[in-house]
């Protein structure tokens, strides 16, 4: 039994890399890198928070589909866990300065986000003269990501949880490499009475995208869940951080080096879910309520 | 067992539509064009002055390698300096000119008695301050300029400089640039 999951999981993980390396199409530097390098540091901030936001709810999405976990025990779980943030029209917009040169308006300019369409065009002090903000790269109400991640257990009522991928550039998206994981302890061995299965969690994560842009996620909370026969109901209560960093040469005027640290808004999140065990498969989903809005789905296999 | 066989092709697939979910790169970059410098030398003994150069629009799509859809102008400007040697506080009559092989010339810019300390650093024609110096631009030949650079290929413009000054010798560099967006095409 244990062989055959082996040869299971070793399935799984080539037909994910058959289908990466069937749909990756290098090219020297994506729209979104491009579109990086001609932001100035003021400029960038507003383009790129609501992305930013993004990679932190995503990234501390998806850890877990139960609190409970055993004291002692063999346990192992392979999944594919799809996360993805809802971008309202909010995220759309956000504010840029016009050139700092004498005949534009000086006053901030409500333009297209990275998530916008359009960038906004304001008219120069002479006719023929025009300047347009960055338009939007992301065509989306939706921004998704997806990992693999396993599970091992349990020693002492803790679990450890590992996430891996790395996704080659694939036509205007640049190549992204997620590694991270964290640790899933049980607390009802120290409070027996509590009607429910209780854990707490750590979890950390670093994150590149491109060459430009990469980030770090931290999240700690406490996990509940209560089973009815085959369904898992189960929630939490996360505090989290994410810091993007950004990293790259401004090519327009004057040229310069960009290096700045961008936090994620989203701070404390309330999660709610759904977890169907069918024996060896496992299908959860659950939504995230914060400053931003996130899903999580996964399909896991495993005992 | 056979619905088992099945998992692997279905996580394949959930990886997929995952990424998937997302267009990018639907909108065209906007990339800042590559500033395109006109450089003319005055070196006179006398107060008459007058020089003439060259430069191809082209040079605004310099090291960039994508396929450009049109070209916006946004901003010109105008610096002198190299001025050893000339007093520091001459000031500048005259006009710059703008030609092409298939237009007449058109003025860009009049100078009237213009304090050449004005243009110690680089500052844009279009500030609004420097009426009060005597300098003024033509509306005219920034929409000729505006029109010549949506054209592809983008042709080369003759500009000339000359005019009097309020002291002699003279010497000095005269730089205009122009700046620019490039708007490339969408990639997919």
């Amino acid at each position: 039994m244990r062989q055959k999951s082996g040869l299971l999981t070793a399935r799984i993980m080539i037909a994910i890399a058959a289908v990466i390396f069937l749909t990756s199409n290098v090219q020297a530097q994506t729209p979104f890198e491009e579109t990086l390098q001609q932001l100035n540091s003021m400029n960038v901030r507003n383009y790129l928070q609501p992305f930013v936001n993004t990679i932190g709810a995503n990234l501390n999405s998806g850890f877990y589909h139960t609190a409970e976990i055993g004291d002692l025990g063999f346990y192992f779980q392979f999944q594919i866990v799809g996360m993805g943030t809802i971008i309202g029209d909010a995220e759309k917009v956000c504010t840029g300065l016009p050139p700092q040169s004498p005949g534009y308006s000086h006053n901030p300019v409500q333009t297209a986000s990275v998530f916008g369409d359009k960038g906004t065009i304001i008219q120069g002090p002479a006719p023929g003269l025009s300047y347009q903000f960055q338009n939007g790269q992301f065509n989306t109400s939706f921004m998704p990501f997806g990992t693999p991640q396993v599970t091992i257990g349990n020693l002492f009522g803790t679990q450890a949880v590992v996430r891996f991928i790395q996704i080659p550039e694939m036509g205007n998206i640049p190549r992204s490499t997620l590694a991270g994981g964290g640790i899933r302890h049980s607390l009802n061995k120290y409070f027996p009475v509590l009607p429910i299965n209780v854990t707490a969690g750590l979890f950390y994560q670093k994150f590149t995208f491109g060459d430009y842009v990469s980030a770090t996620a931290t999240a700690f909370g406490f996990q509940g869940s209560k089973s009815f026969s085959i369904a898992t109901v189960y929630g939490g209560l996360q505090y989290e951080s994410s810091t993007t960093s950004l990293d790259y040469v401004f090519k327009g005027q004057p040229v310069s080096k960009v290096s700045l640290d961008l936090s994620a808004t989203n701070t404390i999140r309330a999660t709610i879910g759904l977890n169907l065990n069918f024996a060896l498969v496992n299908l959860n989903g659950d939504i995230s309520v914060g400053n931003v809005t996130a899903v999580s789905a996964g399909i896991g296999f495993g005992m | 067992m056979k619905r088992v066989s099945s998992l692997p092709q279905i996580s394949a697939c959930i990886l997929l539509i995952l990424m998937a979910g997302c267009e990018i790169g639907t909108n065209p970059v906007i990339l800042d064009g590559s500033p395109v410098s006109v450089n003319l030398s005055v070196n006179q003994l006398t107060a008459f002055f007058g020089d003439s150069t060259s430069v191809s629009l082209s040079k605004v799509l310099a090291g960039l390698d994508n396929e450009v859809d049109s070209i916006r102008l946004f901003n010109i400007t105008l610096v002198i300096d190299s001025t050893t040697g000339m007093a520091p506080d001459t000031k500048l009559s005259g006009l710059f000119m703008l030609r092409t092989n298939n237009s007449g010339s058109d003025t860009l810019i009049t100078m009237n008695s213009t304090d050449i300390r004005s243009f110690a650093t680089e500052r844009s024609i279009f500030d609004p301050k420097l009426a009060d110096s005597g300098f003024t631009y033509r509306s005219t030949a920034i929409l000729t300029l505006h029109d010549l650079l949506r054209q592809t290929p983008q042709p080369t413009v003759f500009i000339a400089f000359g005019g009097v000054g309020s002291t002699a010798p003279l010497h000095f560099a005269a730089h205009l640039k122009l700046y620019t967006q490039v708007f490339t095409t969408i990639q997919n």
